[in-house]
């Protein structure tokens, strides 16, 4: 029993980390070894990459959940031992679910026909980890026994992710439109509200940059919004105990570029300063190091083939030093999280097999095969 | 400069995370400065690369001047937002009312990407800008465009506002950017990507959606990290058991570089390739060898004028 078995098993797997890491690659592959050692998984994509799309067979269909079929292990020559779905967030759609469930019918269509609504949905900050971690909290609470693995929008700082329930509730439940929407207010005098606002100075200026229609409509839109600031507030404070939970994981996923080595300890320590859960820090695409026995060889080996070949596996010393390197400083660095490395596949992530090649290092390592 | 972006006023490189777009930004910057052209080169609101890529000093949120010809500045979202209130509502005190007033700022927050617009907005209008003889400011301003959320998303704001506030200021503000965007005499598009399956697939779809989408121009796909090698079959037979996987990988990733060269030339914009470079520390030379590299690789003649 290794110590990630000793210590709880995860209920779900968050993946965070920058752009081009390979954090969908990872977060597929820890599902798939929980698969794999007898667990159903599920693993919940925002944009994953069409290969892997493919493999895992959600390609174009947003929203609903496949599942893995069984032709898709045998022709990799795995077996599962519990079934594997995989399923892409679609944002807007969980959005009009989540309005539909909290807004009375009567306020419905004029949510669903501002013009703030539409953009809002999608282009908010925050929207889509909002979205996410709605759609977690969804599935967690239909399916207790599936460990769940979300993959996240790529972001520079962990801080975009798990704030972003309590911007959007900061969106609804504010106390400016607290103020602003007294009971007297629902006249809809515009000049009026807009002198509450403290100066007449700011009404110009608010018109002068959106026109005045737009600001009244979108006194309106906040207006409605506002009424419901209760509603999300409940549903935020689910999500922040899903957070605290400490059978939800975060797994913060780095690549071997050192620029973004910062924002992955970024992570990990804003991760451990607001006591989140950290099941890991994944180090993706490692170059393992030369053996002693290659580098003897090319080093007897004559003429110009003989140089081609040391210059190869030079060139193959130099990468895995600058990875050993970059493994090393996070190892230091990672306030005593577990450190996995994942070596460098020669191919992209294209089926189950592939996909195989990173869940053998991982499953291990965070308890989950 | 790159023959084909030499008239470029605005040169963004975009692509997706981790394929060397700070990089390829830093090498283009040097070469313009290089050329006798007065060059700022911007990042947006991240983690500064360019101090340790230009070697000329540390980049801030306000503009510097690095080197004779070159400026540098990491775009903020909170300083971008003063600057365009002060620059578009022309008076303090109005340009005050909404930076400090909170009830306002949370008005604010309900139009969509503003923090994105004001960012963008600075790089479009730095591109413009004149000086006080009636000369550019800026010859040329080239743009490290961010990796984060969507790679191209952040060139739909104006759009995006547009049609969400239509009228007043900021809906003129983002008019005239989007115009500036779509222009192919103003603003040129750098691709950067990886010569490997997914991320050529990728370089695709944002292609595509950037002339269909955003009715952009991109002029130039720069694969980056690309393997050469070329070694006969017949000695690979007799290599030592040891050694053979090292050559064998090496001359799969040269293949599939190949390969996915060559699906990049199909999209009929300039080619370029830099090769894979292992470098420890990643600076100021190794940029100067990704521009030996790019200038050094004329492109074969392309399908455009």
């Amino acid at each position: 029993m290794t110590g990630a078995q000793a210590s709880s098993p995860p209920s779900a797997l968050i993946a965070v980390g920058s752009g081009g890491v390979g954090k969908t690659s990872v977060a597929a592959s820890l599902a798939l070894a929980s698969a794999l050692a007898g667990r159903s998984s599920l693993v919940l994509t925002i944009d994953p990459a069409r290969r892997l799309a493919d493999a895992l067979g959600i390609g174009a269909l947003a929203q609903s959940e496949v599942r893995i079929p069984d032709e898709a292990f045998t022709a990799a020559g795995l077996t599962p031992r519990a079934p594997m779905s995989a399923m892409m967030l679609d944002v807007r759609g969980t959005w009009d679910e989540l309005v539909r469930r909290v807004v009375p019918p009567a306020v419905r269509e004029r949510i669903f026909n501002s013009r703030f609504y539409l953009s809002l949905s999608t282009a908010l900050a925050g929207s889509q980890e909002y979205i996410a971690m709605e759609k977690l909290g969804e599935l967690m609470a239909a399916r207790p026994g599936t460990l769940m693995v979300l993959d996240t929008p790529p972001s520079m700082h962990a801080v975009d992710f798990l704030e972003a329930p309590q911007r959007i509730l900061d969106f609804f439940d504010h106390d400016a439109a607290r103020a602003l929407f007294a009971p007297a207010r629902l006249a809809g005098r515009f000049g009026q509200k807009v002198v509450e606002l403290g100066s007449a100075v700011a009404g110009k200026a608010l018109s002068r940059l959106a026109g005045a229609e737009v600001i009244r409509e979108l006194m309106d839109f906040i207006a409605t919004m506002s009424s419901l600031g209760a509603a999300f507030s409940v549903r935020a404070r689910a999500t922040h105990a899903m957070f605290a939970d400490p059978n939800t994981k975060f797994v913060v996923v780095a690549g071997t570029d050192e620029d973004r080595c910062d924002e992955a300890l970024g992570m990990v320590s804003y991760l451990r300063d607001h006591h989140m859960h950290l099941a890991g820090l994944v180090v993706n695409g490692v170059q393992a190091a030369v053996p002693a026995l290659a580098v003897e060889c090319a080093a007897s080996l004559r003429g110009e083939i003989g140089d081609q070949v040391r210059a190869t596996i030079r060139e193959v010393q130099t990468q895995a030093a600058i990875d050993a390197h970059l493994v090393a400083r996070f190892a230091e660095n990672a306030l005593g999280v577990r450190v996995v490395t994942v070596p460098r596949l020669d191919t992209d992530i294209h089926d189950l097999g592939t996909l195989y090649q990173l869940a053998r290092h991982l499953g291990p390592a965070f308890g989950v095969g | 400069m790159l023959d084909e972006l030499a008239k470029a006023r605005l040169i963004v490189v975009t692509g997706k995370g981790g394929v060397g777009k700070s990089t390829i930004s830093a090498a283009l910057a040097l070469a313009s400065a290089r050329e006798g052209k007065r060059t700022l080169i911007c990042e947006i609101n991240t983690d500064d690369r360019l101090e340790r890529l230009l070697s000329l000093g540390p980049v801030a949120a306000d503009i510097r001047q690095l080197s004779d010809l070159l400026w540098a500045v990491n775009i903020r979202p909170d300083i971008a937002m003063r600057e365009y209130f002060d620059m578009v509502l022309k008076f303090d005190r109005l340009s005050r009312a909404l930076t400090e007033n909170r009830l306002l700022k949370y008005f604010l927050r309900f139009i969509p990407s503003l923090q994105d617009l004001v960012m963008l907005g600075k790089v479009l209008f730095h591109a413009r800008e004149m000086d006080g003889t009636g000369a550019p400011r800026f010859e040329r301003v080239i743009m490290d465009t961010p990796s984060t959320g969507h790679a191209l998303s952040l060139f739909g704001v104006p759009q995006v506002v547009i049609d969400t506030v239509g009228a007043g200021a900021l809906a003129n503000q983002a008019t005239w950017m989007r115009d500036d965007l779509v222009d192919a005499s103003k603003t040129s598009v750098v691709l950067v990507t990886l010569p490997e399956e997914t991320p050529v697939n990728e370089s695709i779809e944002m292609c595509a959606a950037l002339h269909d989408k955003l009715k952009m121009h991109p002029t130039t796909v720069i694969a980056n990290r690309v393997h050469e090698f070329r070694f006969a079959k017949r000695h690979l037979a007799t290599l030592p058991a040891s050694v053979r996987p090292f050559i064998e990988a090496k001359k799969a990733m040269a293949a599939q570089s190949t390969e996915s060269v060559a699906r990049l030339a199909a999209l009929g914009l300039v080619v370029r390739k830099v090769p894979h470079l292992t470098r420890t520390p990643f600076g100021r030379s190794a940029v100067e060898e990704v521009w030996q590299a790019l200038n050094g690789d004329k492109p074969p003649q392309t399908r455009r004028d």
